[in-house]
Order: structure tokens, then sequence, then C-alpha cells
């Protein structure tokens, strides 16, 4: 039922279609997880005088649920391997990414992929080609996954008709048109985009991407995706706007612990929820905070790097004490001031803490930030309880206790959550 | 009671907190410790990592109803192995959740094994904890463990995931790791990207 709602329209497409039509598209190979097929944007393709850039497309459909992978697969599974076999006049073939999106697996594991339909473009050289048609032969590899995972292996064909009146196909040209459109863009190509990694040493290295002159699109969150690497496994990425661009901060975890790491080597990137999303390749040195991007450098830079969301931090529990001092949960109340003017002045320090912790996103990671308001939320339940707790001085004293020690903590776990 | 409630409330937050800032553990990197482990058998026996201190150990996530892990049994990758490097041991782990599909129970595990002549033992690990001190990705993700308890290898079984080669044509990783230490030096390469299913947690 399913390979026949799949294949009826291509049937009507080819009956329909002009002469030659078929020959954008090769024959589906289809199983119950998923559909794969050759297609071409042409019904007849120019004929290459010299060398020319053919665009073709290994289009994929794929059942609910199931998923089929981006060059670097994740934590598991496989990317598809395509070789093409000697075709007269196509001299090379190259498979293009489009930007991926990422798939939770049970246990915590990822994978990158794509899911439903995906072309994977493929960008291939003609050189003066014999005839009037070019016989496209191609055995694919892949794996197609959803809890379980398949692998499955074809031989694709299609046959491209050549001419020097060349016919753009309705069906396949502006499907690989798109998924062309979908491949990320290389950052030096982006006018006012600058794009550069930063190694951060230590006990959980991490790497910090940023990007700058460019923004996501509102309502999207921007993704990151590193390809694989030799020395290092990749965390989980977070990232974070700032006034000019992205920041992403991403776990890295060494393949091997006790090794001396080399001095430089090199990640790829791509970031996607941009508009275009971006790629860029770039050398991070190792072991030490490298200058650029930021002013960071000098020993005072790197002090102000080091101590900076510490005093927002310190802020924001002063303004939180503030605010239960005002509103008769620390001590007793301000005798001095009305009412009113004290609820007021609570209100007013409860503001500022609101503004601290604005200004502490843009210091601390979202993980850092979420236990810093814990810990104040912690602080304001202690001081409640304590409140409540007058005639039993060991648990108010613990209480107390408690609400130092929130208060204590937050500037510790902001230097410790800090984005440099 | 509700003293106790409310010091007993106050602790743990204070130790989530305290314990949320320390670093990420390299779990099953080259070079760390072997996490110890005691699992039962698929023979309903208990074998623990500690049994076999003093012996290279060869430690192999597996799932029979992954393709990859399927295919390296019908073709005997893993056995044949276990036949050459016999002071050696081998242990299967399956670390697939007792919920999931793919769970085998011991008498068609049993029968699976003894179908594609694995005769190592295959301990369970329903719950991953044992996976997750590893940091076991994919069925099949190979460890070498050596005699002293550290991790020397730990990545794919060879270099063809797809298995479009044919046997002798692999680059396989685990016998070359084995060879090198069982020559008195390290693998290498001592990592690799292991390839194949997610291991079913």
């Amino acid at each position: 039922m399913r390979i026949a709602k799949t294949l009826l329209p291509l049937l009507v497409l080819t009956l329909l279609a002009p002469r030659g039509a078929a020959a954008a598209a090769g024959p589906w190979s289809t199983n119950p997880q998923s559909s794969v097929r050759l297609i071409t944007p042409w019904q007849v393709a120019p004929r290459a005088s010299g060398t020319g850039e053919l665009r073709l497309g290994l289009h994929f459909k794929l059942t609910p649920g199931w998923h089929v992978y981006w060059k670097n697969s994740g934590d598991a599974g496989f990317p598809p391997v395509v070789v093409f076999g000697k075709t007269p006049g196509l001299q090379s073939t190259e498979l293009l990414w489009p930007a991926p999106q990422r798939f939770e697996l049970r246990g915590g594991l990822v994978a990158f992929g794509y899911e439903t339909e995906v072309v994977y473009p493929v960008r291939a050289e003609l050189t003066n080609t014999p005839g009037d048609r070019l016989h496209l032969s191609a055995d694919v590899d892949y794996l197609v996954c959803e809890v379980d995972c398949v692998p499955y292996r074809y031989t694709l064909t299609a046959d491209q008709p050549l001419g020097d009146a060349p016919v753009p196909d309705p069906a396949t040209a502006p499907l690989v048109d798109a998924w062309w459109k979908r491949l990320p863009v290389a950052a030096e190509r982006l006018p006012g985009v600058t794009t550069s990694g930063v190694l951060q040493p230590g006990a959980t290295p991490s790497l910090e991407v940023t990007v700058h002159g460019v923004h996501p699109a509102p309502g999207v969150s921007p993704g990151l995706f590193l390809e694989a690497h030799d020395t290092f496994d990749a965390g989980r990425p977070e990232a974070r706007t700032t006034d000019d661009g992205v920041v992403f901060r991403v776990p890295l975890k060494p393949h091997e612990v006790g090794k001396p790491l080399p001095r430089e080597t090199v990640f790829a990137w791509t970031v996607t929820g941009l508009t275009p999303s971006l790629e860029a390749k770039r050398t991070v040195p190792l072991g030490t905070v490298p200058a650029a991007p930021s002013p960071a450098g000098t020993p005072a830079a790197d002090l102000r790097s080091l101590v900076r969301p510490i005093p927002g931090a310190l802020l924001a529990v002063a303004a939180t004490l503030a605010a239960l001092w005002l509103w008769g949960l620390l001590g007793s109340p301000v005798s001095q001031i009305s009412g009113i003017g004290r609820e007021a002045l609570g209100f007013a320090a409860a503001a500022v803490l609101f503004a601290t912790l604005w200004g502490l996103s843009r210091q601390v990671s979202f993980v850092g930030l979420a236990w810093i308001e814990l810990l104040l939320l912690a602080m304001a339940l202690c001081a409640w309880l304590r409140r409540r707790a007058v005639r039993r001085p060991a648990l108010s004293f613990l209480l107390a206790l408690g609400c130092a020690a929130c208060a204590l903590a937050a500037p510790w776990l902001a230097h410790l959550n800090r984005l440099t | 009671m509700p003293r106790a409630r409310t010091t007993t409330a106050t602790l743990l937050l204070l130790t989530g907190l305290a314990l949320s800032g320390l670093p990420a553990h390299a779990n099953g990197a080259v070079g760390e410790t072997a996490p110890a482990f005691s699992l039962k058998g698929v023979d309903g026996k208990t074998y623990s990592l500690a049994d076999f201190k003093g012996k290279a150990v060869v430690l192999e996530w597996v799932n029979p109803n992954c393709p990859f892990s399927d295919r390296h049994a019908r073709e005997h990758t893993m056995s044949d192995l276990h036949k050459k490097y016999g002071q050696v041991v081998w242990l299967g782990i399956n670390s697939t959740s007792a919920d999931h599909r793919d769970f085998l129970k011991p008498a068609d595990y049993q029968a699976y094994n003894t179908k594609n002549g694995i005769v190592y033992p295959t301990l369970y690990d329903a719950t991953g904890k044992v996976g997750h001190l590893y940091d076991a990705k994919t069925t099949p993700h190979m460890f070498i463990v050596d005699p002293q308890g550290k991790i020397v290898y730990n990545g794919a079984i060879d270099d063809d995931p797809m298995g479009r080669k044919g046997k002798a044509e692999r680059v396989n990783y685990v016998d070359g790791g084995l060879t090198a230490e069982l020559g008195g030096k390290q693998p290498n390469p001592a990592a690799t990207k292991p390839y194949g299913c997610s291991v079913k947690y």
C-alpha cells in the first residue's frame, strides 16, 4: 500500500510529462523504512563544452520516525556512502551535507541527520560528453534508524539526456534547488560574518565557538554541529545570543587521558538556525586560551574575565537579602520606614535582582544561571521557614546556615559556569 | 519529623549544588582505570572484572538484534579473535533495557550464541549502569583493558562499518590492539569512533 502510494505520483508524472521527463529521476529503491533514488533538475541537461557542473541529488523519503545521517552521525549510526561508477563524461562527484537536525536517543545519546525527506546534493563535474545521454550509476550504502537500525545497499541509476537547449524539470528542479539552498555557506563567503574557536583548557576542556555578525531568525534556536574529531568527543552545546551574534560552548571529552595534547588541532563546525546556515573549519590552539577574538590576553584582561560574573552574583545575593529583609523575612523588620514604603523598597530590590540576573545571563551558562536562581529561591525558602520556626532555635540556626550557604554558593557557581 | 525533613531537603539541595559544579568524568577514556563491575551472564553465572585481574580483557558491547552486531556474529569476527587470543578474556555486555523489544531472554540468548559459535560469556546490564560507566554508545563498541586494569583501546572493531570489504582487507583495530598489548606496546590507534546501532539503554 505504501509502495503504491509512493510510486503512483511518479507513474502519473512519468505518463504526463513530455518525452525525456523521466530522465530527471531514476527509479525508486524502496524498503519499509525508506525510499531512495537519484535525481537531477533537468529533463535535458546542458551539454558540457570543456568542463561544467551538473547538480544531482540523492533523494530520500523516510517513514515517519526514521532518520538518515549527517556526515557526523553523532553517538551512533553511519552517514550514507555513495560511490559513482565510471561514467563517460562524468569527471568527479561530491556528496554534500545540508544543515542537519538533532535526534535525542535513549540513554542520553544523540544522533545528527534528517527525517521525513532529504535530498543530499551531489556536485558532479562534466567533461566533454560523447553522445546524447549520461548514464548515471551509483552504489549507495546507508543506515536508516528509528529505535532500531537497518542498513541498506542499492545500485541507483538515472539516464540523463544532454542537449544544447537545456530543459529544467518542473518536478525535480525546485526540489534540488531547495535542498541546495539548505547547504551551509562557508563563513568566509558571508560579508560581515566571522566565526572562530577558542579551546578552554581545564579538567573538562571545552570549545567555545563564536559567530559574529549574524543573528538567529526570530523564534529559532541556533544549533552547533561539530564534525567528528580524532582527539575529542563533543558533548551537548549550549548557545547564548550576544549583541552581535551567537556563542556556543561545547564540553569536550578527550579520547585519551594523561596524554599530552597536540599544540593545535582543527575543528570543523556547522551552525544552523541562522539565515543562511554557515560552516567553518578553524585551527584552534590547545593548552592555552588563545588571544583572539576577545580582548583577553593581558593579565588584567584574564583577571577581568575570571572574576567577571562574581560581582554580578554577589549583587544578586545582596538584592535578594535586601528584599527579604525589607519584607520582614530576615530578623526584625525596619521600624523607621512605613509598611508600604518597606514593601515598595522590597520590590525595588527585587527589580535590581531581576536586572542583575539578566546581566548574569550574558556572563554564565544557562545551566549556571538556573542553579543560581534555584539558590536564591532556596535562600528565600530558608528565610521564610526560619521566620516560622522562631521557637525552635536549632532549626532556626540550621536554616540561617542554609541561607548563608546559598549566599556563598551563588558566586562560586557563577565562577564555575562563567562564559569567557 | 518536619525538622528532619527540612534538614534532609536542605542537605540534598546543598549536595546537588555542590555536585553540579564538579567536572565531568571522562568515562571509558583510554588511560582511565576500567570501572569495576559484577554482572550476571546469560548462563546464570556472575562475572566480575576483578576476577580477571592480571589478564587482558576485551569488553564488547553487543545486541543480537542490531544488524551490525549480528553481522559480526554471523561472520565470526569476535569469536575468531577470541579463539586467536586464547590468553585474553572476552566478555560480551548487553546493556539493552529489559523493557526494550531487542531484549533477549536467557534461553533465546544462549540459542543465538550457540548458533553463531559464541562461547565467551555474555553479560546482562539491563539497567545500563555499566554501559554508562564506560560511556558505551554503539553495538558493537569495543574496549581493551590491560592486565593492570587500564583501558588501552576504546572504539570500533574495524574500519569497515558497512561490511563492504572482505574480512582479510579490513583493518581490525582490536586484533592490532591485542597484538600490541600482548607484545608490551600501546595499541595504535588507541581510540577510534565506534560505529553501529545506538545502545538501547
